[in-house]
């Protein structure tokens, strides 16, 4: 094992990544300046393949950013990446009445630029956030909870626990088969179950997510008003 | 005589005199007498990474602290990046302290998670417990400040600045026994939801000496002027909701409480302020030296007539509603102006809904000599305005621009911001702080390498083209503590090439960049002083190596992995396996 040298030299410190099993021994001065001139020589090319081609695959969700060559554009579609503009939440939430110059009325509640709302899960140890206006749709609201959540509804991360968790309708079964309910909180403080009625509404009357174990959902009120979107028939009482 | 040859008591008394952590540990390196000595006699330490140590070995060194500053997790977390449940758990600190520090005084914490098991734990252990600062935490409720409130004899200061506090109804405030007369510093602005108004009243009555009293939005404006004739000394004032219904009576006996507050430095609050009412604080703006109007959506020239009578002003906090035509006339009344932070009020809209460039900025750096810590959100700045603002103000020490488009290029040459925000690195000698946001290439971080030695922490998004970049900044920037980087295409050779630089540093915080997981484990194996750790919601990195890390958190720490970590959080350590949860 190569032991670090005390003196931070750049040379002693220089990790390099080789094969699993290869471990990387010194070979004299020639292969570690070789490692170094390796990093100025990106200098010449704009970016290393390596690189581009990395940043191509895992950003394939969000809008293409433009490399410092081409000409600058605005990217096509708008999407909201977590995390930036660095506003915190509570400023965000609470700027919440915004003054429309039209000067309309707006309740304390409406008109939130973000929605964030706590989401829990019976049996697991802690709670997550969401901001609800990420989402368009129930579904995209579900894709999420259910990446958050895998962790603690797959058990034991066997190979087939891998399998199940890495196929997304196995995950959206999950949310949406008997196993597990979403509920959530209205502004009144009744219980509901999600998805009765349209999205807007939800996400203006939404305070915070609960998902229940499916046997406990029975008795939960039903919307109401008359939703389109009924996922599940509950009977109440 | 020799140095040495000093008895203990004498040395300790010398040592008295000196406060900061730095020197206080270069003194501890004297010699070994002098290390026992000076760990004897320290009496307050910070912990910049709850992580970094263990409570047992900090109390172990140092046993006789008053007061422990502690920070939990990285700043990222402010913008919904760190997924909860990661951690910055205080109780194991709270439960070592109860038996290690019984008289400890003070507690200032920061974006960490607090129980109310942990604050009745203070409550009961802590006898002599005088100072709570709970800075950005969260995980508490009104039920655990009502043990703070029932049982802590001596408290002199509770700060609850921009927590998250459950708020189950309770009525905490009038747990504060009758005896209680000691509290100088109360800061409640964050709680949602309403306190008792009697409670309040009787408690500010009975304590002569309180200088601070932040109100929560609950609190009606008609009732601010009672409060305020019952407290005429105090120093630091944040007002509750400042609307009510325009009436003549209020007003004057608002505008009379606030002429009767000769001591009054600071104002914030002003949620859901009505302009009318704005007048009743003209009394005390020529003494006022600190501004938070972050609240306050009014517009521009309503923003202009207050800060025009606040010639002493020299931190203001406001919205972009000021706009550029504000901040020229605060350049031109406010020549004491040391902070200025000017937040976005629509950030997520499209186009601009407020008049606010890049001149506004440049007005107040060419009109305020003092000016050295900037928070500024826009959505045009030029190299030209940054060039100029550079040169303005050398002394500048934190610049955190945001402009809110992600790439933004200089607006008027097209160019990226390069240039602009490399005469800064290079005019700012003493900067310590950095935010960089618009277009920006390679070369801004072949200039921050280059220039700037005493930059301490720097935050980057969108920015850079190759691991080069990286590079620059790991190798050149001496001072530096804190790194923390969001989709950037920094990969994996400037990391490893780097690794001895992250022992230096407090931490360094990944997310959406181009790091491999195989890198990071060569990292967490070769660099045992470090923990490397990867945060997946969606499953164990290594299912899918040849994805980058989501997000990655590494730090330097003498406890080696920690034991809270939750299922979403791999440690990838010295023992390749990797933790499941």
């Amino acid at each position: 094992m190569e032991a670090l040298g005390l003196n931070m030299g750049f040379e002693e410190t220089e990790l390099r990544l080789g094969l699993p099993g290869n471990r990387v021994r010194s070979e004299g001065e020639g292969s570690r300046k070789r490692g170094f001139s390796e990093t100025v020589d990106l200098k010449l090319n704009l970016s290393s393949k390596d690189t581009s081609e990395k940043v191509k695959s895992f950003q394939k969700e969000k809008h293409p950013l433009p490399r410092a060559t081409d000409p600058p554009a605005k990217p096509p579609a708008k999407t909201q990446v977590v995390g930036w503009p660095p506003v915190r939440s509570f400023r965000k939430n609470m700027l919440g009445v915004v003054q429309k110059s039209s000067g309309e009325e707006s309740d304390m509640a409406g008109g939130n630029n973000a929605a964030f709302v706590k989401v829990s899960m019976d049996g697991a140890p802690y709670l997550r956030k969401v901001d609800l206006r990420m989402y368009n749709t129930y579904k995209d609201l579900y894709d999420a909870l259910g990446k958050m959540f895998s962790s603690f509804t797959i058990g034991n991360c066997g190979s087939q626990g891998m399998k199940d968790f890495m196929n997304e309708s196995k995950l959206m079964d999950l949310l949406n088969g008997s196993d597990y309910v979403p509920t959530y909180e209205d502004k009144d403080g009744d219980w509901m179950l999600v998805g009765d009625v349209p999205w807007g509404m939800f996400v203006e009357s939404c305070k915070r997510l609960r998902i229940v174990k499916g046997t406990e959902a029975i008795g939960l009120g039903n919307s109401k008003g008359h939703g389109e979107m009924q996922e599940q028939k509950v009977s109440s009482e | 005589m020799s140095y040495s040859s000093l008895p203990e008591d004498v040395l300790e008394h010398v040592f008295s005199f000196v406060q900061s952590d730095k020197d206080r540990n270069v003194i501890s390196l004297v010699c070994k007498s002098w290390y026992e000595i000076e760990r004897w006699c320290r009496r307050r330490i910070f912990v910049g990474n709850c992580y970094a140590v263990s409570p047992r070995m900090a109390i172990r060194r140092f046993p006789e602290v008053r007061s422990v500053e502690l920070k939990g997790k990285p700043h990222f977390a402010d913008f919904n990046l760190v997924p909860e449940g990661w951690g910055g758990y205080v109780y194991p600190w709270i439960r070592a302290m109860a038996g290690g520090y019984p008289w400890l005084e003070e507690l200032k914490l920061k974006r960490m998670v607090v129980t109310d098991e942990s604050l009745e734990l203070i409550a009961k252990s802590l006898k002599n417990f005088k100072v709570l600062v709970l800075s950005s935490c969260e995980g508490f409720s009104t039920h655990g400040l009502a043990a703070i409130a029932a049982d802590c004899k001596n408290l002199k200061e509770l700060d609850l600045w921009e927590s998250d506090v459950e708020d189950p109804s309770g009525n905490w405030l009038s747990k504060f026994p009758d005896t209680c007369t000691s509290l100088v510093s109360l800061n409640i602005a964050c709680l949602g939801s309403e306190v008792s108004f009697s409670a309040l009243e009787r408690l500010v009555v009975r304590c002569p000496n309180l200088r601070t009293l932040r109100l929560n939005r609950a609190v009606p404006l008609e009732k601010l002027a009672h409060l305020l004739r019952q407290a005429p000394q105090l120093v630091e004032l944040g007002t509750g909701t400042y609307s009510a219904d325009l009436r003549p009576d209020i007003f004057s006996n608002l505008a009379g409480a606030f002429s009767g507050c000769k001591e009054l430095k600071s104002l914030s609050g002003f949620w859901d302020v009505v302009p009318a009412y704005l007048p009743a604080v003209y009394s005390v703006c020529s003494g006022l030296t600190t501004l938070n109007l972050s609240y306050a959506t009014i517009q521009s020239p309503d923003l202009i007539k207050l800060v025009s009578q606040c010639p002493k002003l020299q931190c203001l906090w406001v919205l972009d509603y000021i706009e550029d035509s504000g901040l020229e006339a605060l350049a031109a009344t406010c020549k004491d102006l040391r902070e200025l932070r000017v937040f976005p009020s629509e950030p997520f809209g499209d186009e601009p809904n407020v008049s606010l460039t890049e001149q506004g900025l440049v007005l107040v750096s060419e009109g305020c000599p003092k000016l050295e810590s900037v928070l500024y959100f826009c959505r045009r700045m030029s190299n030209d305005a940054l060039v100029t603002i550079a040169k303005n103000r050398p002394s500048m020490i934190r610049f955190r621009l945001c402009i809110i488009d992600p790439q933004t290029p200089d607006y008027l040459t097209l160019e990226p911001l390069d240039v602009g925000f490399g005469a800064i690195v290079q005019h700012c000698k003493d900067l310590r702080r950095l935010s960089l946001s618009g277009l920006l290439t390679d070369r801004v971080f072949e200039y921050i390498g280059t220039y700037a030695k005493k930059l301490e922490m720097l935050s980057v998004a969108f920015a850079g083209e190759s691991d080069l970049g990286l590079h620059h900044v790991l190798s050149g920037c001496d001072s530096l503590r804190k790194l923390e980087i969001m989709d950037c295409p920094f990969g994996d050779k400037a990391l490893l090439a780097n690794a001895a630089k992250l022992e230096t540093m407090r931490s360094l915080w990944m997310s959406s960049c181009s790091v491999s997981f195989e890198a990071c484990k060569l990292l967490g194996q070769k660099m045992p002083r470090l923990n490397v750790e990867v945060i997946d919601e969606s499953g164990p990195p290594d299912s899918r190596p040849e994805l980058p890390v989501k997000k990655l958190y590494i730090y330097r720490t003498v406890t080696g992995r920690r034991i809270d970590m939750p299922g979403f959080v791999w440690n990838v350590g010295e023992d390749s396996a990797l933790r499941l949860s």
